[in-house]
């Protein structure tokens, strides 16, 4: 199977959640490969199974909605909304992500490196 | 079998025939998904085995049985939706978020008899299968929804789940 590849990254996969919620705030409604591209988008290599395992994790927490949407063209395919209770969920991601990049930096700011070569 | 992440609720059951009907749910699941993102239907035991979390060697026996049972159609080590497998895929992936509050399968409530030993496993198992045939998307006395081919839910033998 011709699956996406992603370049390699540096993020933890324990910020899936958070990416993903970041993917879905750009639209009201999000498919789940557009949501595995816009996470490589934001630097994490994950792939589909990776995407299916989290998603359906985060709908069976009532953080996410979804449904078939039928196509003339092609297959039924499944796109995912976020809930109320999502949208609280999200909030606290981009709380954490803000924290987790003020963190990296405070402790980037005074560090120096000696180039030994 | 390996541990699944800790952000899945994959969680098989312990009986062999419970497994069964679970790991038939979870693949036809994930197979109907795949081909709505526009990857296809068609999986090998190692793709299961990222997906699902089951080990690829045991993942070639559930896939096995699928073909028996009509669900996939196999090409050497690609399987493939039958047009049945479909329907029933599209079926469990639209039950399974159905009713969150009910049991999906094998997985009942910590109080169920049947978790006392992989015979009551089995037996429990057996009769939600003969009420799930017999009961065409009725409403059983306890209120739970019955519906051909899902072995999910109501299992209507007196026991709360």
């Amino acid at each position: 199977m011709d699956m996406p590849t992603s370049n390699p990254s540096v993020l933890p996969r324990r910020f899936l959640r958070q990416l993903l919620f970041l993917g879905l705030s750009q639209a009201e409604r999000s498919y789940g490969y557009e949501l595995a591209e816009a996470v490589r988008g934001y630097g994490l290599n994950i792939d589909m199974a990776g995407v299916y395992r989290e998603l359906r994790s985060m709908e069976q927490k009532d953080l996410l909605s979804s449904e078939w949407e039928p196509s003339d063209n092609g297959p039924d395919r499944r796109v995912y909304m976020v809930t109320p209770l999502g949208r609280d969920a999200l909030a606290q991601a981009v709380t954490d992500l803000r924290l987790a990049r003020d963190q990296l930096s405070a402790a980037l700011e005074d560090v120096v490196v000696e180039n030994t070569a | 079998m390996n541990a699944p992440d800790d952000n899945t609720s994959i969680a098989a059951p312990k009986s062999s025939a419970l497994q069964m009907l679970y790991w038939r749910s979870e693949i036809l699941q994930v197979m109907y998904w795949l081909r709505g993102e526009g990857f296809g239907d068609i999986v090998d035991a190692p793709m299961v085995e990222r997906f699902l979390g089951v080990e690829a060697r045991n993942g070639v026996g559930y896939l096995d049985r699928l073909v028996e049972e009509g669900y996939l159609i196999a090409d050497g080590d690609f399987y493939a939706l039958s047009e049945f497998g479909l329907k029933q895929g599209a079926r469990e992936f639209a039950d399974s978020f159905s009713d969150l509050t009910k049991p999906a399968h094998g997985e009942c409530s910590d109080d169920c008899w049947c978790h006392a030993s992989v015979d009551e496993a089995d037996a429990c198992m057996a009769h939600r299968v003969e009420h799930n045939h017999a009961m065409d998307l009725k409403h059983d006395p306890h209120g739970h929804t019955h519906d051909h081919g899902n072995h999910n839910h109501g299992h209507g033998h007196g026991h709360a789940h």
